[in-house]
């Protein structure tokens, strides 16, 4: 007999108001009782598939079929009604109560008159059968994040879910707790609920589904029976052949001297809010006049190196070596001083947008010019401030403009530019071009390339493979806050990137 | 000449957004005025009565100008205890207790020493120890400071008529303080013909002295800065927990400063009531507001509220309409001051919810 779909997705298109098409005719079943993997980079549309799923956005073209019906989502609560849960990374829980609150609570938003008795059986009988134990009666702040993300799974169940997606479920858990979330899956299979497994991590599609749909650049580019197809082709679907191998270069660096190490980095252990993005023991080492290229997936760490670097961050262990000064404990201001500089990934983070050119330059150049005491230099901000507008072709008429009147490619020009008209020893470019036209991105990328000739060392953290292909003299690979793979980019082929990656290799 | 020279061009940089200030600033104004007269019309006076309440209201308000002058001299101070925490992105709503606090400690200091700069340097002091132990609270044990200032406010009311009534009260008059030995009063000075309170100079150099921090100085714009944009602040190196700090201390240093100066210049000894300091802290709140949070528009909306003020006792006078009528114009143009900010938050959500 042929089974047939719990759900359809067929054809989905999304283009979003400002123009950028996320989903290209995307067209997705949901088998009942079984995991579905999808699988994708940043960017490839893993997200908004499934928020248009869960009726969060409608899509601008397409049809979703619920048991051969066409169905009309017009918010999560009819997809609710249609029994698919969307379990997010951040939970949605009152953090004072108890799970068994939680849980009678979002069953009282379905049915009105259900007793506090009812929902404690139901729960109970759920957890009989699951052969599963949680603490129900703890508030739920007390009790560890595993747990908290079972308690949501059950609140789903409870509630009568017959579709459960989870968002890149396993970021925030231990390797332990994966361990359990997927036992835990696998009852769910058992007990005729589809589980869609959203992730970048190959292992843990390949470990846990039955079925995987890799997404790229919203469109399907694969699709297989997981027992059929191993992590290497997995790999090679994700990261796509398109990216321009013409653009590597294979020069060959000449042999470092342990005299031309600017920054090393020993053993660094950051803790982080969620696990899969504190480093766990990462070293790493940066010449003098190269670009090292730092390659992951977003949320891998990549933000907690550049801010440990920086100093926003504290390592709980480890070394932080400039020019054979250990700098571990020096606040950001004094590591500024000596020669870092950053370009952070959100121009909202790096800029004040509510102050002018003049003053944004000001905001990473203060040591320069301000004099003994505490006292503005107007004259070399100014120079400063139109050094900065006429080096990196900021167009602007004057240094007096509100950066928030300013175009994106603009802001940039600035981020970057006031940054590198210091001439750092070391620059970290955290996604230096996300979000930019191609003249722009262009236009930075030989800023980076420049500084390089210069003598200047570039940390260039991207999730941009091509840009990090092209630029990088050593390509470095960051996943669960670990360094998997180091080299030159002619060492890496695209399937072992996609593997390093995924965690893989 | 030069410096005369940079701040036009200056202003002339930021043309549009003076000139939306100053639009805004009327527009408020104007709103509050006509809600005014509704509300007289409405209250069964008649429309003349309301006319000429205004025109008296502002000839005699604004005529009197030493008056007006030391009646603004606290708001002004008070005021910039308001703007510079706020500039960071705090409310310091505890002027009202840093304002007692400064008048008490200068009474005191002035009493002992006779000696008016040690007075209004203490009391500077004792009102910027009070800011920085609102900013601790924020800071370390994230107290909201709106809640623990609005407390201390409470608290320290009473803890002063207690303090005045049993320690420091006046032998002969036992229903106020001792007073201001007449060594340490400050003086009145005469330029060219107007009489200046002293204290006043002290307030408006005050405001050049923060204007001058505020745009010239390293601390200034570090504060400037983490107001705006805190993750920027920090990333360019400044320590945001340490600039909290010291705005309020700064802050709390202007509200009790002003204390000291109107103890000092005006009102000479405290009441048991404290009815010669009561609302000044609060009223500073409305001049920061009005002021744009600018350190020299302070200046200004300090000089128009204190007119206000001046005008709404002699309509009571004249016409024997209630003197709040004043308190309430003003009030009336703090909430229209909000009207342009509703209005870039309507068009924000109304943005988001088309998306």
């Amino acid at each position: 007999m042929e089974i047939r779909p719990v759900a359809r997705l067929e054809n989905i298109v999304k283009v979003y108001p400002d123009g950028v098409k996320a989903l290209d005719g995307v067209s997705l079943e949901v088998y009942p009782s079984e995991i579905l993997g999808i699988l994708g980079e940043n960017g490839a549309g893993k997200t908004t598939l499934m928020r248009i799923f869960y009726g969060e956005i409608k899509p601008t073209h397409g049809r979703i079929y619920i048991n051969d019906k066409q169905v009309y989502f017009n918010g999560p609560w009819d997809a609710i009604r249609h029994g698919i849960r969307m379990i997010y990374q951040q939970f949605s829980m009152v953090e004072t109560f108890t799970g068994l609150e939680n849980i009678h609570l979002f069953l009282t938003s379905m049915e009105k008159n259900i007793s506090f008795k009812e929902t404690e059986k139901r729960v109970k009988e759920l957890l009989k059968s699951l052969g599963f134990n949680i603490p129900i009666n703890e508030p739920v702040e007390d009790l560890p994040i595993g747990i908290q993300q079972k308690l949501e799974i059950v609140k789903a169940l409870v509630s009568g879910a017959k579709i459960l997606i989870l968002d890149e479920p396993t970021s925030l858990l231990n390797p332990l707790e994966v361990m359990d979330l997927f036992k835990l899956i696998k009852r769910l299979k058992e007990n005729r609920v589809s589980v869609i497994f959203i992730s970048h991590k190959l292992r843990e599609v390949k470990g846990v589904t039955d079925r995987v749909v890799v997404l790229r650049k919203g469109k399907v580019v694969g699709e297989a029976k997981t027992s059929e197809i191993d992590e290497a082709s997995l790999a090679r679907m994700m990261i796509g052949n398109e990216v321009v191998l013409s653009s590597r270069r294979v020069e060959k660096i000449s042999i470092q001297g342990e005299k031309s190490r600017v920054l090393i980095l020993e053993n660094i252990v950051v803790k982080s809010d969620r696990e899969q993005s504190s480093l766990k023991d990462l070293s790493l080492v940066l010449f003098k006049g190269e670009i090292l290229g730092v390659a992951g997936i977003q949320g891998n760490g990549q933000i907690e190196l550049a801010e440990v670097i920086l100093g926003l961050r504290k390592p709980v262990k480890g070394r932080i070596i400039l020019e054979g000064e250990d700098i571990t404990n020096l606040p950001v201001s004094e590591r500024l001083k000596k020669g870092i500089a950053y370009i952070p990934d959100s121009r909202r983070h790096g800029l004040v947008l509510d102050m002018d050119i003049l003053e944004n330059v000001l905001l990473t150049n203060h040591m320069q010019a301000v004099n003994r005491f505490g006292i503005i230099m107007t004259r070399t901000i100014n120079n400063l401030a139109n050094k900065v507008i006429k080096e990196y072709n900021v167009i602007a008429s004057s240094p007096k403009i509100l950066v928030k009147h300013l175009s994106g490619g603009n802001q940039q020009r600035v981020l970057v530019g006031r940054e590198l008209v210091k001439n750092p020893k070391v620059l970290i470019a955290l996604e230096p071009t996300q979000g930019l036209d191609v003249g722009s991105t262009h236009y930075v990328r030989n800023l980076l390339i420049n500084h390089k000739l210069l003598g200047g060392s570039v940390l260039l953290i991207s999730s941009d493979l091509e840009e990090l292909l092209s630029l990088s003299d050593r390509l470095a690979i960051i996943y669960c806050g670990k360094i998997v793979a180091e080299g030159l980019p002619s060492e890496f082929s695209i399937e072992k990137l996609g593997l390093c990656m995924g965690g893989s290799c | 000449m030069n410096l005369i020279c940079k701040l036009i061009e200056d202003i002339k940089s930021r043309k549009r957004d003076y000139l939306l200030n100053i639009l805004e600033i009327s527009i408020s104004i104007t709103i509050s005025l006509v809600i005014t007269i509704l509300l007289m019309v409405f209250m069964r006076y008649s429309v003349e009565t309301a006319l000429s309440a205004y025109s008296i209201l502002f000839s005699h308000g604004f005529t009197n100008i030493p008056y007006l002058l030391t009646r603004s001299t606290p708001l002004i101070l008070t005021a910039l205890a308001f703007l510079l925490p706020s500039l960071t992105g705090l409310f310091n709503i505890g002027g009202e207790g840093q304002f007692y606090l400064g008048a008490i400690t200068s009474l005191v200091i002035a009493y002992y020493t006779g000696s008016a700069i040690l007075a209004i340097i203490t009391g500077g002091l004792a009102g910027g120890f009070l800011g920085l132990l609102l900013a601790i609270l924020r800071v370390y044990k994230n107290v909201n400071e709106v809640v623990s200032a609005v407390m201390i406010n409470r608290a320290l009311y009473y803890i002063l008529i207690f303090i005045i009534s049993t320690y420091l009260a006046d032998p002969i008059i036992p229903h106020q303080s001792i007073s201001v030995p007449r060594s340490a009063t400050l003086p009145i000075m005469h330029i060219h013909g107007l009489r200046v309170n002293c204290g006043f100079i002290v307030a408006l150099l005050m405001s050049m002295c923060v204007a001058y921090i505020y745009y010239k100085t390293n601390l200034g714009f570090a504060l400037r800065a983490s107001g705006l944009n805190p993750k920027a602040a920090a990333l360019a190196g400044f320590n945001i927990k340490r600039l909290m700090l010291i705005s309020f201390i700064i802050g709390g240093g202007m509200a009790g400063m002003g204390g000291a100066v109107h103890v000092l210049s005006v009102i000479h000894n405290i009441d048991v009531m404290l009815i010669g300091l009561y609302g000044y802290g609060f009223l500073g709140i409305g001049a920061s507001l009005l002021g744009r949070n600018n350190p020299l528009g302070v200046i200004f909306s300090s000089l128009f509220i204190s007119g206000l003020i001046i005008g709404g006792q002699w309509i009571e006078v004249r016409l024997g309409l209630p003197h709040q009528l004043a308190d309430l114009i003003v009030g009336i143009i703090i909430v229209s001051l909000a009207i342009p900010f509703s209005y870039h938050y309507i068009k924000l959500t109304l943005k988001r919810y088309r998306r």
